[in-house]
């Protein structure tokens, strides 16, 4: 790994700027720290140092050869340069040498636009190729894993894949076989990669030789807008970045982001599929009232006075409302305050799925628990004096015998096996329901007095509390296109103030 | 399932006590395998990782590096000739094509091959060149007129 943890200090001289790093840097590192372009492959922080690469050349004043910046310690006084042209010279080569039986194929190649090779030819290459040898052919488009498709001609042999497989994962699924011109990246035999964090193996892979089966042709990457969000898939809370193409309306990928305290560099494939069910043509579209055992669309002004009259109809009867641990602390408290200390409604239940193991760890990253917000909601209803713990109370909610019921449903159905039974027990109650959605599925059921469309996870800003009590924040929200959806808080808003309103009247 | 005989597991065992990893260990483990089967196959890389817990893809990539290891059952004899400066100066290649002649006698005859060549780097006896094994036997001063006699030798 780039640093160790050391209050001891050294100084060296970075292209004649003084740097002062911990001591145990090594060059490539510190550089990095200090935003100096080391060209590299096989360096990755969140992985141990292999030097096999040997493109991160620098040449420390003294010392005979260029030396690997990856595998070198700064020491106090070191004069360390990465410009001059003995250097620029062996980055040229060293890329010469990566690309002698590449392909070439990025015409048809996913990582193109975000290629390593394509960007060091730009930055440090451009060259006119001495080289006139046919180049060795190797198999292509191999099937190793559930989520992942291998090329082994574009591969440079970095092995950063194998490290993370060693050293991640401790599966020891990848190996490199064979020797010199002939060396591939493989799994043994036939086998299949089959753990929970293959497309890690994607994002670190420089070049495209690792591909996601998932993303495969999809789409360019330089076509893609990217938003910092955290992964409502699990209690961990993962920094990630939603890829999207807002023209498009759709939501192609989910990246990791770096964060040192809870995800690293990693992210799990679970955590990837919480982009399912974010299709426009999967998503509740508009609001709908229930007339005579048929669903009608109506307007947005027209929902809000419907359930002002539904909330003024039932004062002073049973509301209860029923929420999933899927939204934000902004929400919860936007919603508490509302309901609970404007409409003194106490009856509150978790809406949690049957299959939930909570205490479940996978050891790495994932947990049992797949509600993004389970501490925020405990903390926001303690806040408003309701004590709770963490129990699926959709049973109790059933048999509350509750006259109106405010349901928000959770937003990732993917991560809630059970969601289609629970909304056809929650439609077949006598009581009047409410269901705050994002799903489309909730059309097939007939019972709900109403159906309010929302806006899901990557649409909002706001807050998760994970597992630890971390808050975790969700910093980026592409316009929604669920045109009709609510924003919770907004929509509370407006039956806030409508209620005020007809107060004053 | 093939099983390794009890003094090649003990041998084993001895190896992986001997390093701070059991991956250290590889080399020598393979070539007590090698020895004891005259190559090594998936069989036998599957048995390393059920009864002594060495990674099969630790173990493969070693095994795929190094063409020293044989990963099908060779012939019986094995003819290893050197091809490096002083016995390619001294007529290597003329004798090897000897040697193919003399091989390729058994297709006319339909009978079963008993032997393989391959062209090996320096065998350390420039002094006797052109040099070969026949397994673990040497040979110096091989030549188009010697070499027929020395294999029939092996095969009669």
């Amino acid at each position: 790994m780039g640093t160790v943890e050391t209050k001891e200090e050294v100084t060296f001289k970075l292209n004649g700027i003084d740097v002062t790093v911990p001591k145990g840097t090594t060059v490539m590192a510190a550089a990095k720290r200090e935003k100096v372009a080391i060209p590299h492959f096989c360096w990755h922080p969140g992985l141990s140092v292999a030097g096999v690469c040997r493109f991160c050349m620098v040449k420390v004043k003294g010392r005979p050869k260029l030396e690997i910046s990856c595998n070198l310690e700064a020491t106090p006084g070191m004069e360390v340069d990465t410009v001059s042209d003995e250097v620029k010279d062996s980055h040229k080569w060293a890329l010469e040498f990566h690309l002698a039986n590449h392909p070439l194929d990025c015409p048809i190649c996913d990582q193109a636009g975000e290629c390593g090779l394509q960007k060091y030819y730009m930055s440090v290459g451009k060259y006119n190729s001495q080289m006139t040898e046919e180049k060795v052919l190797k198999p292509k488009a191999l099937d190793v894993g559930d989520k992942l498709v291998l090329d082994t001609e574009r591969c440079i042999l970095c092995s950063r894949c194998v490290r993370f497989e060693n050293e991640v994962t401790k599966t020891g699924g990848l190996g490199i076989f064979d020797r010199g011109d002939r060396a591939i990246i493989g799994t043994y035999g036939d086998e299949k990669i089959t753990h929970n964090y293959q497309e890690n193996l994607v994002d670190i892979c420089p070049v495209g030789a690792f591909t996601s089966k998932e993303f495969r042709f999809k789409q360019r990457v330089w076509f893609l807008k990217e938003k910092s969000s955290i992964c409502p898939g699990c209690s961990t809370g993962c920094a990630v970045s939603i890829h999207a193409k807002p023209e498009m309306e759709t939501y192609f990928r989910v990246k990791p982001r770096y964060d040192k305290k809870v995800n690293g560099h990693w992210m799990c494939d679970k955590g990837r599929e919480i982009l399912s069910g974010l299709d426009k043509k999967e998503r509740l579209e508009n609001s709908y009232l229930q007339d005579q055992d048929e669903f009608s669309t109506c307007e947005r002004p027209d929902m809000i006075n419907h359930l002002n009259s539904l909330l003024s109809r039932f004062r002073g009867k049973k509301i209860s409302l029923l929420v999933s641990a899927q939204y934000t602390n902004e929400e919860y408290e936007r919603l508490f305050s509302f309901f609970v200390e404007k409409m003194g409604v106490r009856s509150i239940f978790q809406w949690r799925s049957k299959e939930e193991k909570l205490n479940d760890f996978d050891g790495i990253l994932l947990r049992g628990d797949r509600n993004p917000n389970t501490r925020g909601l405990l903390d926001a209803l303690r806040k408003f004096h309701i004590l709770k713990e963490v129990e699926n109370e959709f049973e109790a909610c059933l048999t509350s015998s509750s006259d109106l019921i405010f349901a928000f449903s959770p937003l990732l159905s993917s991560s809630f096996s059970s969601f289609e039974e629970d909304l056809a027990r929650l439609s077949k109650l006598k009581s009047c329901v409410c269901l705050f959605t994002t799903s489309y599925q909730a059309r097939d059921y007939i019972g709900f007095n109403s159906l309010i469309p929302l806006v899901s996870f990557p649409e909002k800003t706001g807050h998760y509390t994970n597992y630890k009590g971390e808050k975790r924040e969700l910093e980026g929200a592409y316009p929604s296109f669920i045109h009709e959806g609510f924003d919770v808080c907004e929509l509370v808003n407006e039956l806030d103030s409508n209620i005020k309103a007809s107060l004053r009247a | 399932m093939m099983i390794f005989s009890e003094a090649l597991k003990e041998k084993i065992r001895s190896y992986l006590e001997r390093y701070e990893t059991k991956r250290s260990a590889i080399l020598p483990v393979l070539h007590e395998i090698q020895k004891e089967f005259t190559y090594i196959d998936d069989e036998h890389i599957l048995t390393l990782e059920k009864d002594f817990g060495l990674n099969r893809v630790h173990v493969r990539e070693v095994v795929t590096f190094y063409s020293a290891y044989l990963t099908e059952k060779p012939k019986k004899f094995r003819i290893l000739f050197c091809d490096s400066v002083s016995c390619h100066i001294e007529g290597t290649q003329k004798v090897m094509a000897k040697i193919e002649d003399f091989m390729s006698s058994y297709k006319k005859k339909e009978k079963e091959l008993p032997f393989s060549l391959e062209g090996v780097p320096c065998l350390g006896v420039c002094g006797g060149a052109p040099a070969m094994f026949v397994n673990e036997d040497r040979y110096l001063n091989v030549s188009c007129d010697n070499v027929e006699a020395i294999l029939k030798k092996y095969d009669h």
